[in-house]
């Protein structure tokens, strides 16, 4: 039986293996301009097809003798304004004005140098680089005569522009997030990190929608393995589009089946400068406005960017407050019925004649009564976001009526049930990063703790420590610096220690410098007689 | 792929059958508060009355629905034997009994005085009783203290479980658990006691009274303690957490009451030329409560004097108590267990006279105890 699915395994990786060699995206560096301008346009026609964006503007400049070149770019994607002045004008214009006045000669070769005053030009005879070149904003010329044409970088585009995060929101801290355009990103990132060691490298990727990709990470602290690898998982990405950042996240990440994540993600500029800072790379992605970070441990998911910037003491305890509730919206459902169901026993005896007051006269067992109560809030929750907004207001009206009243008026389930809900409901909010592994763990835990009551609740939680200590994420344990313990780290786990005591990166990275402040920050007061 | 199915499908038949698990609602269980046993119609016969919580009643009290309906319902059965007899309600109650929150188990006089052996086995040994369950002895039958109405409670048992609670603010009634009863009954010499519970006032309007402690002999009811030698077998044990010391004025007119805040007890047994007595100290730290007189008590030579005037009044209660005990030949105190723990070799010999040596046995009282504080106020109100 194994030695046949072995040979099915491996007669589908061969086929993989076929695939990617004839590969009908990757570039041809054989596929050179000529140096007739006939035969080139021809070409560049045929390629583009009959694409009424693509502008092929046929222009001829200089006298004696007179030079024909072509000018192509994607309308819409470039700054027009850069192309009549910076471009058209300087060789069609300037140009003859120069040759007419007859006091020097220009030489076509040198018109890179000479006449185009745009920032930046490359140069190739490779067709397809210029085609992939104008498909992403640059403008192209190729003049006759010449077997190399220039890429010339004129992108301007719409785009939404910076603007307030609609997830993660602070009270305090810096407002801006990360718009879709992936320039604005970097320039984002750069802006917070002036430091020539901050790396940012770029990639393509997406055979058809050769979505631009930025890797970026300081070059002397973060782990130099830690980026061969992130780059050797990028370079195995064969996949023909990339639209979101969720794409790449499932193709690099580490426990593809597992319902934790081992990818973080941000919209806020300020916490990718923070995990960048700290030794850890960011994948931007053009089109997006969610930036990954990696490696994650199951202990960021707790860490907010407000935490760093309130004062330590209520934001250790709010983050306490943040595990508490996690351990909440994934228990509470289980734990109720569990006690309910198989250990009326523990329930406090006033509690437990309250309890079975208001379970009196119900239809249905509790399993089904919660279960339902469960289903309708995650309903409720999927019809809130997908709805527009005025309905959405409209459904939540509904269902809080429905769900809170209605329900229990009409006896259908106990007021207890709808109080668990909402416990559960609400502190499902707290901790968003974790906020799918929390659904898909409460319906798991419900199921066990429905089934084999406290038994079975063990049991669950046995295999999710189990399964979260086994997981890493490029390399980090998951459960780090719990699991494997390290003391210095615990600053920044359960609770926020002051900055000033916060010396040291995290450990669990492999950053190259631990060390990212000096010695003895504790604001003091003066000494004595040591006025300055 | 066949396999797969089979599996998903054995684990989905296995989770859906949850009839032959212990998974049940909580409106499938009748819950027993507390457990009246009494002598039946026939000699041999136990009649048992159980105290259900009846939710619905509970839930029109709780939303202040004004109907009058009790939140209890007493129902009884009558057996030969107890888990048939518990067994046996089925016949009578529509839901199964659940004793998980049982919290007074109350035997009539005259089953207590025939012995209670035979009827305490199943609520140790079966797993839904609890171990801390209050042990009570009616002075009428166990049954009719079910069918008062609590003023403050709802259900007759849980005010007779607060009521067991609150017995520590006087040290009066001596209040004991299923599993404190059982070590006694278990030691072999020390006779086990239990509250004794009783009802007054009119017809309708009846309430629980607590009144005294009874002394049983091995497991047969022989006689009872009153209140105070009652406390007196609490000093000696070291149980007194609070109570009242009512001691007269050193003054000679009128009446000082002394709360009593903290007491230790030491009970050493001493051989000694092969006669065995037994050395019992008390330590005590009281607090002037309240006085009648109008003497000022707070200078340290008047509570001295106060202090001895204690001294004497918690040795006279040991004493009414020892004298009880004596009388009635029942090692209330468990000076057995302690002469067992001192001197293991002569215990062998010792315990088989043990229910001669403890009448006559000799016990050296010894209390010391202080006056330390006069309350918010020094001087009497005046």
């Amino acid at each position: 039986m194994f030695q046949y699915f072995k040979k099915v395994f491996r007669h589908l990786k061969m086929q993989n293996l076929n695939q990617q060699q004839e590969d009908p995206f990757a570039e041809r560096p054989e596929f050179v301009l000529s140096s007739d301008i006939d035969q080139n346009l021809t070409k560049f026609r045929e390629i583009f097809g009959g694409s009424n964006d693509i502008i092929i503007r046929e222009i001829a400049f200089g006298q004696d003798p007179q030079v024909r070149g072509i000018i192509m770019f994607v309308d819409g994607l470039v700054d027009k304004a850069t192309i009549n002045l910076s471009i058209i004008k300087p060789l069609m214009y300037d140009l003859r004005i120069i040759h007419s006045e007859g006091k020097y000669r220009v030489d076509i070769e040198q018109i890179k140098n000479t006449l185009l005053s745009v920032g930046e030009i490359k140069q190739t005879p490779v067709i397809d680089q210029l085609v992939n070149g104008c498909l992403s904003g640059e403008t192209i010329l190729v003049v006759n005569g010449l077997t190399e044409g220039y890429s010339i970088s004129t992108r301007a585009w719409e785009n939404r522009g910076v603007q307030e995060p609609q997830t993660e929101s602070v009270v305090r801290g810096p407002r801006e997030g990360f718009c879709e355009t992936l320039r604005i990103n970097t320039s984002l990132l750069r802006r917070k990190i002036k430091n020539p060691k901050f790396i940012m490298e770029s990639m393509e990727l997406g055979k058809r929608t050769k979505t631009a990709i930025c890797i970026a990470y300081l070059q002397d602290v973060a782990d130099p393995a830690l980026i061969d690898e992130i780059k050797l998982r990028l370079n195995r990405i064969n996949t023909d589009s990339i639209l979101e950042s969720g794409y790449i996240e499932q193709f690099i990440e580490d426990a593809p089946y597992s319902i934790f994540s081992t990818v973080a993600n941000s919209e806020k500029p300020d916490v990718i400068a923070a995990k960048i800072l700290e030794g850890r790379a960011a994948i931007l992605v053009d089109g997006t406005p969610f930036v990954l970070s990696v490696p994650m441990v199951f202990v960021e998911s707790f860490q907010t960017a407000e935490d760093y910037y309130s004062r330590h003491i209520l934001a250790s305890a709010t983050r306490m407050m943040r595990y508490l509730s996690y351990i909440l919206t994934v228990l509470i459902p289980a734990l109720y019925i569990a006690i309910l169901t198989f250990h009326q026993e523990i329930i406090p005896t006033s509690l437990m004649l309250t309890l079975a007051a208001s379970e009196e006269g119900l239809p249905f067992p509790s399993f089904f009564e919660l279960l339902i109560m469960m289903l309708t809030f995650d309903i409720l929750r999927e019809a809130g976001i997908r709805l527009p907004r005025p309905v959405g207001q409209a459904i939540s009206i509904v269902g809080a009526l429905v769900i809170g009243q209605a329900a229990v008026a009409a006896g259908i389930v106990s007021d207890f049930t709808v109080i668990v809900i909402a416990i559960t409901a609400v502190s499902s909010f707290v901790v968003a990063p974790q906020s799918d592994s929390a659904t898909m763990l409460r319906y798991i835990y419900f199921l066990l703790g429905g089934f084999l009551g406290g038994v079975g609740i063990t049991i669950g939680m046995i295999c999710t420590l189990v399964h979260l200590a086994s997981l890493r994420s490029f390399g980090t344990p998951y459960l780090s610096p719990l699991a494997p313990f390290v003391a210095r780290d615990q600053k920044d786990v359960f609770i926020r220690a002051p900055w000033w005591s916060m010396g040291t990166r995290p450990k669990n990275m492999g950053v190259q410098d631990l060390r990212r402040q000096g010695h003895r920050l504790k604001p003091e007061a003066p000494q004595e007689g040591n006025k300055s | 792929m066949k396999k797969t199915v089979v599996i998903i499908f054995c684990i989905i038949v296995s989770l859906s059958v949850t009839g032959c698990w212990s998974s049940s609602e909580l409106n499938d269980y009748a819950f027993v508060m507390g457990i009246a046993v009494d002598q039946g119609s026939e000699p041999d016969n136990i009649l048992m009355t159980v105290q259900v919580a009846k939710p619905s009643g509970f839930k029109s009290t709780i939303t202040g629905g004004g109907s009058s309906e009790d939140a209890f319902w007493n129902v009884a059965n009558e057996g030969e034997t107890v888990f048939s007899t518990v067994r046996g309600f089925t016949h009578e109650s529509g839901r199964k009994l659940n004793f998980q929150h049982n919290a007074v188990l109350i035997y009539g006089y005259d089953i207590a005085e025939k012995g209670i052996q035979d009827c305490l086995d199943l609520f140790v040994r079966d797993h839904e009783f609890r171990a801390s369950t209050w042990i009570a002895v009616a002075r009428e039958g166990g049954a009719g203290i079910f069918e008062t109405t609590p003023d403050l409670e709802t259900i007759p048992a849980v005010q007779i479980d607060k009521m067991m609670k609150s017995q520590k603010y006087t040290s009066e009634t001596y209040t004991i658990t299923l599993l404190d009863f059982l070590k006694r009954l278990k030691s072999g010499t020390t006779a086990p006691v239990a509250p004794l519970i009783s009802t007054s006032g009119e017809e309708d309007n009846k309430i629980i009274q607590l009144s005294g402690t009874g002394v049983f002999n091995e497991d047969k009811l022989v006689g009872e303690l009153s209140r105070t030698e009652t406390r007196g077998l609490m000093w000696v044990e070291g149980n007194v957490k609070s109570g009242i010391i009512v001691v007269d004025c050193p003054c000679g007119k009128g009446k000082v009451e002394l709360e009593i805040f903290q007491a230790k007890s030491k009970v050493t047994p001493v051989i000694k030329d092969g006669q065995l007595s037994i050395k019992v100290e008390i330590q005590e730290k009281g607090n002037l409560g309240a006085q009648t007189c109008d003497e000022d008590l707070a200078p340290t030579e008047k509570l001295e004097v106060l202090g001895e005037s204690q001294n004497k009044a918690i040795k006279a209660e040991i004493e009414a108590a020892l004298e009880k005990a004596q009388e009635l030949d029942a090692d209330i105190f468990g000076f057995g267990d302690a002469v067992y723990r001192k001197y293991p070799k002569q215990w062998k010999e010792l315990k088989d006279q043990w229910g001669e040596i403890f009448p006559t046995l000799e016990v050296e009282i010894k209390v010391q105890s202080e006056v330390y504080g006069t309350g918010s106020i020094t001087k009497p109100v005046e």
